[in-house]
């Protein structure tokens, strides 16, 4: 995959290319907005990850240009300004994630993975999160290589799960999705096909995470070799 | 603190009027008595100069000399006075004492002066008032003095005084209490201006009301709006140049944190250690960073009105769950939520700051692998309420009043925190009006912490 780095500070420039290419990523990195605009029109990038403190042309001012003329690629804001009202302006003029400054490489790329992965969801016909690999289809799962059974309720869940992460499913977004064709579903019934998903995916390097009073969430186990865990 | 300069102004006001109001009133006094005195003492006066004239009426010049027939009936016309004790005397024209008592000497005539003229003497210690006539008779000069004791000018006297000391004294009476009141009266918008001062919000920088502000006080008022202006421009630069610190300080700390976790994957079993403990300390500093600019952004000078919506807690909550637990699972902790909707009015920024630092401390203190529940509801009076529970053995309540304090850190405490997340924790709350309390929970061994917000009706009214 090609990503397109705009920041200006040297380090963290130097640092994020070198740990994105550790991930098998591959990076282009400028350090200014109009080199950033000449750069998305030569190349298709599958994201961009915009700092906002650039030197003359801001990151806001970056991303509402490249929507302007038509950029759709995903677009991940990278800033100091971690507060709400940066978060909400970079959503607005059209990015799609932010991660505050200092940040985990291992959240990075999490994210940069679950971006680029809801951005294909539409035309790929697969869904891949760690060893998990999902024909959408074929509505079947391939563990490892392996085909695992799953039943519909089973697999709507999984896709669900898996074209979030690393963010949260709330119980109430996964009734709503599934309860769409027959009969209500209830939160409890929920947490059965839940706990019986987790039963197949025993030996994948996913784990599905139970927020109480939240929903789920499914996070990647890091392997080893792999940046750091994040969170010591 | 706020009542003695109020009461040294009345004082002094009550000080200024009272004595020359006591004078005024002794002078009416005085006046009154003269007034109401003169006539009797001309009355009686003016009998002693009937009893003189009798008196002299009595003195007989006849060829051997001067005589004075002082007969039963003279006498009884002279001496009929109850009170008094009258004297007499008559000097010849030689000097001689014709009749009466020696000690009213003679008397030499006085120019000017009426005839009889009256007169003020002593006689065995006694004052009396005493009638002088002078006679130019064919045989000399003849001086018929009377004189009678004062008993009834003094019993008069003392009457009219009593009689003038009761009206006189109401007025005092009425004038004292209409000068207090009309002090008290007066001064009362002062005692408003302060009391609407006083119930000023802390975080409260904008203007003093103008209004409703007597023309004496306007200047003083004005001159405290201008200076808590100043205060505010003041306070709020030191605030941004605080916040704008913090913020550059983020970008350097990004790429140190990167390079570190870079080298730590290539790093080999040796290094490893301390390169983590490396990227712990990186990790410490820019855990304060964001905590100074929490402080910065929660502080009253902090000019944030433009971020304060309606919200629910419970999205907000939602919205941090994700990021809260994997934090928890750093210490091997569970997180629990137990969340209903309940709207508060305020900073989204700033209370998820809140609740990011309640959260933190109860990974940071409750048990390694311990449970930690978040809970958020309205209480049965409209009050949004928010628990944040583990099962530690909480603050002490010797130190519950201190660990609002920045970098206040408990002795028992380890972990490595500055000490400031309660600060934050109390400085938002305080700016949202809501209040921090701890709570020891009956059912569950633990220790929560609670924070109330007002009614979102409540707020929305007061204009925050």
């Amino acid at each position: 995959m090609r990503l397109l780095l705009v920041e200006d500070d040297p380090l963290v420039a130097s640092g994020v290319v070198e740990g994105l290419e550790k991930a098998c990523f591959q990076v282009d990195a400028v350090t200014a907005a109009e080199p950033a605009l000449a750069a998305l029109a030569l190349t298709r990038y599958d994201l961009a990850i915009i700092d906002l403190g650039l030197p003359r042309m801001s990151g806001y001012e970056l991303i509402r240009h490249s929507r302007a003329r038509g950029f759709a690629l995903p677009v991940l804001i990278l800033s100091a300004q971690n507060t709400v009202e940066g978060r909400v302006s970079g959503l607005d003029v059209g990015a799609d994630d932010f991660l505050g400054k200092p940040f985990h490489l291992v959240e990075l790329i999490a994210r940069i993975r679950a971006l680029v992965r809801r951005s294909h969801a539409a035309s790929s016909p697969e869904l891949v999160v760690g060893s998990l690999r999902l024909d959408l289809g074929r509505r079947s799962l391939n563990l490892d290589g392996k085909p695992v059974e799953l039943t519909g309720r089973e697999w709507d869940i999984l896709q669900l799960l898996m074209l979030a992460t690393p963010n949260v499913v709330t119980k109430r977004q996964l009734v709503e999705a599934l309860g769409q064709w027959d009969k209500e579903l209830t939160v409890n019934a929920i947490e059965i096909y839940v706990s019986r998903l987790r039963g197949k995916l025993a030996g994948a390097n996913v784990i599905i995470r139970t927020l109480r009073g939240i929903g789920y969430r499914l996070d990647e186990c890091p392997a080893q070799g792999e940046a750091l865990t994040g969170h010591e | 603190m706020n009542d003695r300069p109020q009461q040294s102004l009345r004082q002094r006001l009550l000080r200024h009027l009272l004595w020359p109001l006591l004078a005024l009133l002794l002078i009416s006094v005085m006046v009154d008595y003269q007034v109401a005195y003169t006539p009797t003492e001309d009355a009686y006066d003016h009998d002693l100069r009937d009893d003189a004239a009798v008196l002299a009426a009595k003195v007989q010049v006849a060829e051997e000399g001067v005589q004075v027939d002082l007969s039963e009936a003279t006498a009884a016309a002279i001496f009929s006075d109850s009170q008094d004790h009258e004297y007499i005397a008559v000097w010849g024209p030689d000097g001689r004492l014709l009749a009466g008592n020696p000690a009213l000497g003679p008397a030499m005539p006085k120019h000017g002066l009426s005839n009889p003229y009256l007169d003020d003497d002593v006689i065995d210690g006694k004052p009396v008032r005493k009638a002088v006539f002078h006679m130019n008779t064919l045989k000399g000069a003849v001086t018929v003095i009377i004189a009678e004791t004062t008993n009834k000018r003094q019993r008069a006297g003392m009457n009219i005084l009593l009689a003038l000391m009761a009206p006189n004294l109401l007025l005092i009476l009425a004038a004292l209490g209409l000068v207090y009141g009309g002090v008290t009266r007066a001064l009362r918008p002062l005692v408003a201006v302060s009391q609407a001062i006083a119930a000023r919000d802390p975080s409260d920088l904008g203007p003093l009301p103008g209004r409703d502000v007597p023309a004496e006080l306007a200047p003083v008022v004005q001159a405290m709006s201008q200076f808590i202006e100043r205060l505010r421009t003041n306070a709020q630069s030191q605030q941004d140049l605080f916040a704008n610190a913090a913020h550059q300080l983020k970008t350097p700390l990004a790429g140190l944190q990167t390079q570190l976790e870079l080298a730590i994957a290539e790093s080999g079993e040796s290094e490893r250690p301390r390169m983590l403990a490396l990227l712990s300390v990186s990790q410490r500093i820019a855990h304060l960073t964001h905590q100074l600019l929490a402080l910065a952004r929660s502080g009253p000078e902090a000019d944030v009105s433009n971020e304060t919506v309606e919200l629910d807690l419970m999205t907000l909550i939602e919205e941090g769950a994700s990021d809260w637990y994997s934090r928890a699972l750093s210490r091997d902790c569970e997180l629990i939520f137990e969340l209903s909707p309940c709207r508060v009015i305020g900073s989204a920024w700033l209370i998820k700051e809140l609740l990011a630092n309640l959260i933190e401390n109860a990974i940071a203190y409750g048990p390694e692998g311990g449970d930690i529940w978040v809970r958020c509801g309205e209480d049965g009076t409209g009050h949004a309420v928010v628990d944040v529970m583990d099962s530690g053995m909480g603050i002490q309540r010797s130190e519950q009043e201190k660990v609002f304090q920045r970098f206040y850190r408990s002795p028992s405490a380890c972990g490595d925190g500055a000490g400031l997340g309660l600060a934050i924790v109390k400085e938002i709350a305080d700016r949202h009006r809501a209040t921090v309390g701890f709570v020891h929970a009956e059912q569950e061994a633990g220790f929560c912490v609670r924070v109330t917000f007002p009614q979102a009706q409540a707020q929305k009214n007061s204009a925050a």
